[in-house]
């Protein structure tokens, strides 16, 4: 694999939850950009490029999205309904970051595409899990055996 | 010939006499002169046998004595005849002895040998006669004599015979044929002749009256007795033939058959009118003559076999025949056809049609009814029994199956033994009876009801219909029993379930309609007229069930209208109705379709229940239960988040403790601890609002004034802090309500306006009174509100700034609070520059003490 880093958006209003994620990013055997959004509108202003986010070098496409669901302006739901259903975006993996598991933002999410779904706070082995399952094995495994003993929390 | 064979029978009967005679005379003549020729030498000998006699006599001498000069002399005395013409006395060997006359040529030497007798030799005739003369009996001469003389006389007097006789012969043949020919004409051609004439004239007129006579006897009077007679029997045959003829024409006319003829040729040789009129044959058709053609006209008609075909019609066979034909049109004809038979043979057929269309139908509706009442009589439900002479005569099965015994104990039985004593009214069943039967006989259909008993006596409830019948000439009665009882109770038990309707219907609280396929009133219960607002039932009926629904449901109303007409009727719809006087309720309508006996949709029944009230609580209900969803989501999700902060960082602190790693931790021990502040924030505020929903303080007249500079004063570290203007109505009205919770509507409102306004922010707070509503309204300079947040930002929790400070209760408390005072609270503004206006509205103190009250 190139030195090319794998692209996060992170939609995210909350700091903390926001600096918990990238946290457990960073301690990822893999080099991840995170850029993060706080609102919904910001979230699809960034996508679909509009305003100053048409800067591709420092706002490029994402690979992933994480996507919170619960956000000022327009909330999770309709960010994810609109990505999935614009040509450009609707192949971006998202995950839903919830708080809970209750079933009914669950269901909803599925009906709108989205891909998975992650339960705040993350832990870092539950994102290597996640990014292997959307299939960027080739940015994990190499590093993948040594990183045990680094990132395991309790 | 020819005329004589075209002659008159008479002309030729005449000719055919004269040739006979003249054939006779000319026979006999002949004969006469055959036998006079026959008998020439005879008298030829007779004459000249004396002569010669005389001769051989005299002559003998002469010869013996050698002395030819007498022997001349005895000749010469036969010249006396001048018939002789000759006379020689031959010695032998044809020596002349003595001649005469003397000079006479001498004979031809055969003479000598020559035999004796006459010798005819043409008008000669000549006699030889030998003799001998002797002089001593030793000496012996032979001589002959020889005459001839001449035929002349004899054959004239021959003639003269035979003429004579001809004539004489020829005379009385004519006159015999004569005489005959008169006989003949008088007794045979005369009367033929009359018979000839009276013929030619019957000929010419076959129709006179003609007679030959037949007077007189013979042949010809039975002749004329037996023409006459024949005539006669012709005549009568005529007559009779004519009378046959007419009869056989005035037949074919007359009858209603159509009648056609058809020779063994195929030749039409008579038909009729109605023929013709069966089928409108047109008249070419029979013109032409041609049965083939009528035949093959008549086959487009046919519609159903048999169909045989036109070549039947010039058959030849002699067996009769008989179908039947069926055409288009229902029409049905009989067909037969016999042959035309003279002396055995067939000439000729004729064909007999007749139009049974009607006979066959009005058979085949006699039969239907027949079979109809056999029908009836044997399988009817009821008992059907016939009465004469005071008892029954028959019956039919269900009789007894209703009286319960078979059929000889009913026959000969009386009503009266199926009868109690008294029927329900307490009359005598003789009485009644004899009453009912006498109008019946009197031709008096009766209808009535009758206790009946069965055979062991178990009286029953019977309809009982009386009849009069003519029935092989005998005046009898039929009855038709139908046990009623079941019927009986039927309408008994029916009585009483109308009862329980009419007053299930009466006294529910539920309005009971019924409606025709129309969609119209036929029925409404009192409660129903009630419950659309009308005074009575009566006002009801005729309308349009539709004309009760709100416009706005109107469309719907019909399709499950139309639908219910089919039978799917969906219970528990709800409708917005409206009341003649504008106003509204909501029904529940049950209601199911109404069908006669035999499944045919009649109409459909409505059951309107008034839901308003309950519909206002559901709604209320929903309301809440939504508004409580929404609650327990937001709150689940947003109290989470300080926890899942708290959570992760310190997860972070224990992983960086473990690893030696301090630098983090007063970073993320702040973030532990705000994350803690937030939460009790949210726990504030969540109680702030839930206080709302149960606020005991009766509301009380405030002065917006007071309460607004309150706020202000309040806010005065914050305003101050930014630099705010904060600009106040000085004649805000006075409101009714809550003022703790009323300043916190202010307090939220300014404070946001103070937290999003522009920079310095200004906040202006003022009020419009329209009607008895106060319009309060907060305006900030700030940047606005989107329209499409113009409703979230009074959510719980929402805030349009993720960086922003706040709990998102605020707006959410606010509304609360404002709708809880009975008003309503919404945001305005443009999305850029002119800032944020937050209307509100409250009871006027004034005019809503009394609401308030209430």
């Amino acid at each position: 694999m190139s030195g090319r880093k794998i692209q996060v958006l992170l939609v995210e209003d909350n700091p903390d939850h926001a600096e918990l994620l990238r946290r457990n990013l960073e301690a990822m055997p893999t080099a991840v950009q995170l850029h993060q959004v706080a609102d919904g509108e910001a979230a699809l202003d960034y996508l679909f490029g509009r305003d100053h986010y048409a800067d591709r070098a420092n706002f490029p496409l994402p690979d992933v999205i994480f996507l919170d669901w619960r956000l000022p302006r327009l909330d999770g739901l309709e960010v994810l309904r609109q990505v999935k259903s614009h040509a450009d975006t609707a192949e971006l993996p998202v995950v839903v970051l919830t708080t809970s598991d209750a079933s009914s933002d669950l269901d909803t999410a599925v009906k709108l595409r989205a891909d998975k779904f992650l339960t705040k706070p993350a832990a870092v082995e539950e994102l290597a899990k996640l990014f292997l399952s959307l299939g960027f094995h080739s940015w994990i495994e190499p590093a993948l055996g040594a990183p045990q003993s680094r990132i395991s929390p309790a | 010939m020819k005329d004589f064979r075209s002659g008159g029978l008479r002309t030729r009967t005449t000719l055919a006499f004269l040739v006979a005679a003249g054939g006779a005379v000319l026979a006999a003549a002949a004969g006469i002169f055959l036998y006079q020729s026959s008998m020439l030498e005879a008298r030829v000998q007779q004459i000249l046998q004396p002569y010669a006699e005389m001769i051989v006599v005299s002559a003998k001498a002469s010869v013996n004595l050698d002395r030819p000069d007498r022997a001349e002399a005895i000749l010469a005395s036969l010249a006396s005849n001048p018939q002789i013409l000759r006379v020689d006395i031959l010695l032998p060997k044809n020596r002349t002895f003595a001649s005469f006359p003397a000079d006479a040529q001498p004979l031809p030497s055969e003479q000598w040998t020559r035999e004796d007798g006459v010798r005819l030799v043409g008008p000669v005739a000549e006699l030889t006669q030998t003799f001998e003369t002797s002089v001593d009996e030793s000496v012996k001469k032979s001589a002959r004599v020889v005459i001839r003389m001449s035929l002349a006389q004899l054959q004239a007097r021959n003639r003269q015979t035979v003429l004579f006789v001809g004539l004489v012969g020829f005379l009385i043949l004519l006159f015999m044929s004569l005489a005959e020919l008169w006989v003949l004409r008088r007794s045979v051609i005369l009367p033929l002749e009359q018979l000839t004439a009276a013929v030619d004239k019957l000929r010419e007129n076959p129709n006179r009256r003609e007679r030959v006579p037949e007077a007189g006897g013979g042949e010809f009077a039975v002749l004329g007795r037996n023409f006459n007679l024949l005539l006669s029997q012709i005549e009568y045959r005529e007559t009779e033939a004519a009378q046959k003829n007419s009869l056989l024409e005035a037949t074919l006319q007359a009858t209603a058959e159509g009648i056609l003829v058809v020779s063994g040729a195929g030749r039409i040789t008579s038909y009729n009118r109605q023929l013709i009129e069966l089928w409108h044959i047109p008249p070419e058709i029979l013109e032409r003559g041609d049965a083939l053609v009528l035949g093959e006209y008549l086959l487009r008609h046919v519609l159903i076999a048999p169909v045989r075909g036109a070549q039947q019609f010039n058959d030849i066979t002699k067996s009769e025949s008989f179908d039947v034909l069926e055409f288009a049109g229902g029409k049905i004809i009989e067909r037969s056809s016999r042959p035309q038979l003279v002396g055995g043979q067939v000439v000729g057929r004729v064909w007999s049609f007749r139009d049974v269309t009607a006979a066959r139908r009005a058979e085949a509706a006699v039969r239907e009814s027949e079979y109809k009442f056999k029908t009836i009589f044997d399988t009817a439900n009821d008992a059907i029994m016939i009465f004469a002479r005071g008892v029954f005569q028959d019956c039919n099965r269900m009789a007894e199956t209703m009286f319960d015994c078979s059929r000889d104990k009913i026959i000969g039985h009386s009503p009266l033994d199926f009868s109690p004593e008294r029927q329900a009214d307490g009359t005598l069943s003789s009485e009644r009876a004899e009453q009912h039967i006498t109008a019946a006989l009197a031709g008096q259909a009766r209808f009535f009801e009758w206790i009946h008993c069965r055979a062991d006596g178990t009286p029953f409830i019977a309809e009982v219909g009386l009849n009069v019948l003519e029935l092989r000439g005998e005046k009898v009665v039929q009855a038709i029993v139908r046990d009623i009882t079941t019927r009986k109770q039927a309408e008994a038990a029916q009585r009483e379930a109308e009862e329980l309707y009419r007053t299930l219907v009466n006294t529910s609280p539920d309005g009971i309609a019924v409606l025709d396929l129309d969609g119209r009133v036929q029925f409404a219960s009192p409660k129903d007229a009630e419950l659309y607002g009308l005074t009575g039932v009566e006002k009801k009926l005729g309308r349009l069930a539709l004309d009760f629904v709100a416009t706005s449901e109107r469309t719907r109303a019909a399709e499950v209208l139309q639908q219910s007409m089919l039978g799917n009727f969906k219970s528990g719809q709800r409708f917005l109705m409206v009341r003649p006087n504008g106003e509204r309720f909501v029904a529940e309508l049950s209601g199911a379709l109404l069908r006669d006996a035999i499944g045919v949709a009649r109409g459909l029944m409505i059951i309107t229940r008034d839901v308003t009230e309950r519909q206002r609580q559901e709604d209320e209900i929903k309301a809440k239960n939504d508004e409580l969803e929404r609650f327990t989501y937001t709150v689940s999700h947003d109290l989470k988040a300080p926890l899942i902060t708290i959570k992760g960082f310190a997860g972070a602190l224990l992983q960086d403790a473990q690893a030696g790693r301090y630098d983090r931790a007063p970073d993320d021990l702040k973030r532990i601890i705000g994350a803690s502040d937030k939460m009790a924030q949210l726990l504030n505020g969540l109680l702030e609002l839930s206080r709302v929903g149960r606020m005991v303080n009766q509301p009380v007249k405030v002065c917006m004034n007071k309460l607004v500079g309150d706020v202000v004063e309040l806010l005065s570290g914050s305003i101050n802090q930014r630099a705010a203007v904060v600009t106040v109505q000085h004649d805000l009205p006075a409101v009714q309500g809550d003022p703790q919770r009323l300043q916190q509507v202010l307090q939220n409102l300014i404070e946001n306006g103070l937290k999003f306004g522009g920079q310095p922010p200004t906040v202006t707070v003022g009020c419009e009174v329209k009607a008895d509503q106060a319009i309060f309204y907060v305006r900030d300079n700030g940047r606005g509100i989107e329209p499409r947040h113009r409703e979230t930002v009074f959510g719980l929790f929402n805030k349009l700034d993720a960086l922003t400070d706040g709990t998102g209760i605020g707006l959410a408390l606010v509304r609360r609070i404002v709708e809880f005072h009975g008003g309503r609270i919404w945001a305005e503004g443009a999305a850029e520059g002119d800032g944020a206006v937050f209307y509100f509205t409250l009871p006027l103190a004034a005019a809503t003490s009394e609401v308030a009250k209430s």
